[in-house]
């Protein structure tokens, strides 16, 4: 196992936003090569189905924006990763975000093996729905970690890349991640026992 | 060391039941990836023409609730753009962002590549620059370097992204050569007789026939666009130009 963040970046992350030295690249061809990455990071970082557009729009804006700042210091993925979680932050501070639960986000089955039975679906709903309100509770540094290694199974190596961080400060991070998502998880259930939670 | 395991294997029962049950992130679609692509594609070209905020506002209403990303978009002016042809070089064509889940998107082709012009550089004034950004003279291809047809048509998208290209080189022109930029501008009528940037492309017009002292022509052009663009979001921009105010 390496410990540089790099080594395990895919070509892409690692080259230099600008060839040569003399081109910059575009924010249509950051689009072109990172949308995805973008698009999975901001639904690691907490954002609902129903303003992803509007978040990878303006991450876009920002890259546009800030794209002459880049140096090819880092990888892109990890400049990215971090405009991600500044707009992100700011969503969540909205305090429309705090209030509203559409109807639309509600955890929907995608992904799970169909079944004819009401009560395992339920099953399933009630503990995305569980999942969703710990993790929105959680810091968005500490919950983009436990997302990327506890659900989306990424390895150490690969996490380290994207916040360009090395294998043992992930591992650092997923420690203190865990430890709040379980207690966040107790608070909620007490919560719940409680009725304070519907 | 090594890799920790994770709960969802090795847990708590109550954690372990959470965290299978737990969605993966998911991948773009390709047609998520293609309409995001055409609105970063409208954006930038609405800000090739000096009126980002202006025309990201015609993509919040398509998009939406979008009324923030005005205010951002506002304040953005870098020349970055590159032709979409220039784009996705294959370095870095993938990103990590897929890891853990399938793309759809890993199949789709790249685009052709071809070398992006450099910066432009920053405005020459504030009163200007909302509308103009001076680029440097190595940014300007010749005016008469012929625009390559493309041998397929184009999906909208493709030809959306070719658009903006093609009218940000127009706009980089406007600093160094107008007579250029002005040349772009009726490469881009002739190769996209019904493309939607043509109010863009107009503008850029009205700015080089501006920067070329033909006014009276840039009066009358503007005048016949004002028609078109009457209660809509280029108007003020229009009158701007048509006054003879930077």
């Amino acid at each position: 196992m390496t410990s540089d963040p790099a080594a395990n970046a895919l070509p892409a992350a690692r080259a230099p936003l600008r060839e040569g030295g003399a081109r910059p690249l575009s924010v249509l061809a950051v689009h072109e090569a990172h949308a995805d990455f973008v698009w999975c990071s901001l639904q690691r970082l907490g954002v609902r189905r129903s303003d992803l557009d509007d978040l990878f729009q303006e991450v876009f804006i920002v890259v546009h924006k800030r794209l002459h700042t880049f140096d090819g210091s880092s990888l892109v993925t990890t400049w990215l990763f971090g405009i991600c979680l500044r707009v992100a932050a700011a969503h969540r501070r909205r305090a429309w975000f705090r209030r509203e639960t559409p109807t639309a986000d509600l955890p929907d089955l995608d992904g799970t093996p169909p079944s004819d039975r009401p009560d395992e679906l339920y099953a399933v709903r009630q503990a995305r729905a569980t999942l969703e309100r710990v993790l929105d509770t959680m810091d968005l540094e500490k919950r983009a970690v436990f997302v990327m290694f506890e659900i989306d199974e990424l390895s150490s190596e690969a996490i380290a890349a994207i916040l360009g961080v090395p294998v043992g400060t992930v591992w650092s991070r997923l420690s203190g991640a865990r430890k709040q998502f379980q207690a966040k998880l107790s608070r909620l259930q007490r919560a719940e026992e409680k009725g304070v939670v519907s | 060391m090594s890799e920790p395991t994770r709960l969802r294997d090795e847990g708590p029962d109550p954690l372990r039941a959470l965290l299978r049950n737990a969605p993966r992130t998911r991948s773009m679609s390709v047609d998520e990836h293609a309409r995001t692509r055409a609105r970063v594609g409208r954006f930038a070209a609405s800000l090739a023409v000096g009126a980002g905020s202006l025309a990201w506002f015609q993509g919040a209403a398509i998009g939406a609730g979008l009324g923030l990303l005005a205010v951002g978009a506002a304040e953005e002016l870098p020349a970055l753009l590159s032709p979409p042809s220039s784009i996705a070089p294959a370095a870095i064509r993938s990103s990590p962002g897929g890891l853990g889940s399938k793309s759809p998107l890993s199949a789709r082709p790249a685009p052709a590549v071809s070398p992006p012009p450099p910066p432009a550089e920053p405005p020459s004034s504030p009163a200007s620059s909302a509308a103009i950004e001076p680029p440097s003279p190595r940014s300007v291809r010749p005016a008469a370097e012929p625009v390559p047809k493309a041998a397929e048509p184009l999906s909208e998208t493709d030809s959306l992204a070719q658009e903006a290209a093609l009218l940000e080189r127009a706009r980089a022109a406007l600093g160094p050569t107008p007579a250029a930029a002005l040349e772009l501008t009726e490469v881009h009528a002739s190769r996209f007789p019904r493309g939607k940037l043509g109010m863009e492309r107009e503008l850029v017009a009205l700015e080089a026939l501006r920067r070329l002292g033909r006014a009276e022509e840039a009066r009358t052009r503007g005048e016949a666009l004002l028609a078109r663009a009457k209660g809509g979001l280029y108007e003020a921009r229009i009158r701007q130009l048509v006054s003879g105010a930077p």
